[in-house]
């Protein structure tokens, strides 16, 4: 109790998608700290995704009923540069001792000195990203990683709005669509290998 | 005892690694390493090129990836001049035209004879991230009007007649994130249809092999092991050889405290058996 | 309105840069908002320092623990800035007027400060992976266990100690490389990357509709 909420963006800026949905996340984990009378840290990399992020703790505060709780403090722009961003997060960290951290966005490099450096401070870590080749650092150091696209069906189903949650089974129908063209696919072109025939190129054939 | 044990201070396991990289680099082995598939494939593109070749070179790394990237880049350029091909160095990353510089200094001392304007030239860092690919596809004086220096392509003897990218032999970058060696394959390769060569950090690598086994990356270079393997081919004397020595010390000795960790967990679990 | 407008704006430039990337007449628009969007940065960096100002400012003056380094960021900040924008692109008495020139004190800055302090903190990373390796690698249940025993050889037989000590135990031609390169990475690891690339292609594609149809509004605060 009395500890803050650390929240990163990751490094992309406003223009990138991740980070449209870790602005998404943000306001639901902001507006929960503001009921909670708990202050939240939001740390951005970007000067339009702080921007956007200030944009967003305020109105989350404010919709929570708190709006003298909001500080202009808890949203921060650290660096442009993606070390001296985990250098300034990392520092923040060490002095302000959250109690939960949550790495929302596009990370590279930098996503194992953010996790290990938190769990040496004992915080509990949440983690999402897209970024196929940092999910196995998140993965192996924090408590709960969102993977690849759930980063992009959180936000949808922390709303509870039933056309949000509605295009999550959207996104099921259109991974079960891909599924089957690549089964399909997979088969047709097994088939040309091994008895130089297949749908495809009979469908080619008729056609020309 | 078991209890330390396995809750061992961080700061003693970053100790055991600093001792394992440093030694190594004290007392080389000498080890010899097996260039792999796509290495070759790599080095085996560039030796395809004809005499005189114009080589465009994407340097999309910055100083903390330096170390990774750029002996594979010093040994592509390393090639490329030794076989009087020419290099027209390019960045999408911020730091690469800086890194550029310190590239083009080393290939200064290693190639005097070598002169900037006739066998290789930096035209520079271009913001814009996809843009800049798409657009030098279609109009690469158009977005590289002059290099760095401010002196206007038509006046650079090798690329006074070079109007279009399609007139380059091939596209290399040496990547390290965004924006790099993505940006290169979805535009430069798939869409203007370029033989592209990607070097990378071994983090990003596993990422980049749909791309060659699909072939629409000529050739894929992976981390400081890629480096070592491409200084290997050209015979070209750099830094990954020594680096991949320490590498593989501190990769026996994170194996031999996981094996341990595992070991400490089995011994606690028994001992919690007993009780 | 002042949800709306940011809606519709939202809506008509995303339909707008969707259509132009199909209709190749209409790029020119795409190349424009790119523009647009940097002008926008440009001056969104002015909050942000001034933020960067406001924050290590009152730590200076309240004298909060560690001000010091508060000094020491707003300081290395200015001098960044004294020596790209004052000192190297006005030129004075130095050589060119681009920054990043060879020979620019903003240039000797960027390699003998910045070059050794990105490095340094990149190589951090080595650290971090042993210790969190040897607190998160357990074989607990059997997917565990497949990857330790997957990270172990990979980290094992990818580097040259490892492949000599294997050619020492088994005939010549049995390539470790070969099986790693083919199975490991060409197989287990394009199958896991191409799944999780496709999914969140698909996720993406979800999110950025939603975004420009205005369903998903949470990213501009509010309700």
């Amino acid at each position: 109790m009395g500890k803050p909420v650390l929240y990163v963006t990751g490094l992309a800026d406003v223009d990138d998608i991740q980070t449209l949905a870790a602005l998404s996340i943000l306001s639901h984990v902001a507006k929960k700290t503001a009921e909670y009378d708990t202050s939240i840290l939001a740390t951005t990399s970007r000067a339009v995704t702080f921007s956007a992020a200030q944009e967003v703790v305020r109105d989350a505060f404010t919709i929570a009923g708190r709006p003298d709780s909001f500080s202009v403090e808890s949203v921060r722009y650290i660096s442009d540069d993606q070390f001296g961003y985990a250098a300034g997060v990392d520092g923040m960290m060490v002095r302000e001792q959250p109690a939960a951290n949550f790495y929302m966005g596009k990370f590279y490099a930098e996503s194992l000195i953010f996790a290990e450096t938190g769990y040496a401070t004992g915080a509990i870590q949440i983690a999402g990203t897209a970024q196929a080749n940092q999910l196995p650092f998140f993965v192996a150091a924090c408590d709960y990683t969102l993977i690849g696209e759930e980063l992009f069906a959180a936000s949808a189903y922390l709303s509870g709005d039933p056309l949000q949650v509605g295009s999550l089974r959207g996104q099921d129908v259109g991974k079960a669509i891909v599924m089957v063209v690549l089964v399909l696919a997979s088969f047709d072109a097994t088939l040309q290998v091994l008895f130089d025939w297949s749908f495809t190129s009979y469908l080619g054939a008729l056609l020309s | 005892m078991l209890d330390k044990l396995a809750n061992l201070d961080r700061r003693i396991i970053y100790l055991i690694v600093l001792i394992s990289v440093i030694v190594p680099l004290l007392n080389p082995m000498g080890l010899k390493i097996e260039p792999s598939e796509s290495v070759a494939a790599s080095f085996q593109t560039y030796e395809d090129l004809p005499e005189g070749a114009l080589v465009l070179m994407s340097i999309d790394y910055g100083p903390s990836t330096a170390v990774e990237l750029e002996p594979m880049a010093l040994a592509a350029c390393d090639q490329l001049l030794r076989h009087n091909q020419k290099v027209a160095f390019m960045a999408l990353y911020p730091e690469g035209q800086a890194l550029t510089n310190r590239l083009i200094g080393r290939l200064k001392e290693l190639y005097p004879d070598k002169k900037y304007g006739i066998d290789y030239v930096n035209l520079g860092y271009k913001a814009g991230n996809e843009a800049v690919p798409l657009k030098m596809g279609l109009d690469f004086r158009g977005q590289f009007p002059t290099d760095t220096r401010d002196k206007p392509l038509s006046e650079i003897p090798m690329l006074r007649s070079v109007t279009q990218l399609k007139q380059f032999a091939l596209v290399a970058t040496y990547s390290a994130g965004f924006p790099g060696a993505l940006e290169h394959i979805r535009i430069t390769a798939s869409e203007y249809g370029m033989p592209l060569v990607v070097g990378t950090t071994a983090v990003q690598t596993p990422q980049y092999f749909p791309y060659y086994d699909s072939g629409q990356v000529k050739g894929l270079i992976g981390g400081l092991r890629g480096a070592a393997e491409y200084e290997i081919l050209t015979g070209f004397k750099g830094a990954a050889v020594g680096g991949m020595e320490a590498q593989s010390i501190a990769h026996f000795t994170i194996a031999g405290l996981i094996i341990l960790s595992n070991i400490l967990t089995f011994l606690q679990f028994l001992r919690k058996e007993e009780q | 309105m002042k949800r709306q407008i940011p809606l519709l704006i939202t809506f008509l430039s995303g339909i707008t840069l969707v259509i132009q990337y199909y209709v190749l007449p209409l790029n020119w628009i795409g190349k424009t908002f790119a523009g647009w969007f940097q002008a926008i940065t440009a001056f969104a960096y002015v909050l942000a320092a001034i933020s960067l100002f406001a924050v290590n400012g009152k730590k200076i003056r309240d004298r909060a623990p560690g001000w010091l380094y508060n000094i020491v960021l707003l300081v290395s900040l200015t001098a960044t800035l004294y020596m790209g924008l004052i000192c190297d692109f006005i030129g004075l008495g130095y050589p060119g007027y681009q920054p990043i020139d060879e020979g620019t004190a903003f240039d000797w800055m960027f390699q003998y400060i910045y070059n050794p302090l990105s490095a340094t903190m990149f190589s951090l990373t080595a650290f971090f992976i042993a210790s969190a390796s040897f607190r998160a690698f357990k074989a607990r249940s059997i997917e565990s266990t497949l990857l330790l025993s997957t990270a172990f050889i990979v980290m094992i037989f990818r580097v040259p100690l490892g492949e000599y000590l294997w050619l020492k135990v088994m005939p010549d031609g049995w390539s470790i490389s070969w099986f790693i390169d083919t199975f490991i990475m060409g197989g287990f690891n394009n199958a896991g990357q191409r799944a999780i690339q496709i999914s969140s292609a698909i996720g993406l594609i979800s999110v950025s509709l939603k975004i420009i149809l205005g369903v998903e509004r949470s990213y501009l605060g509010g309700e």
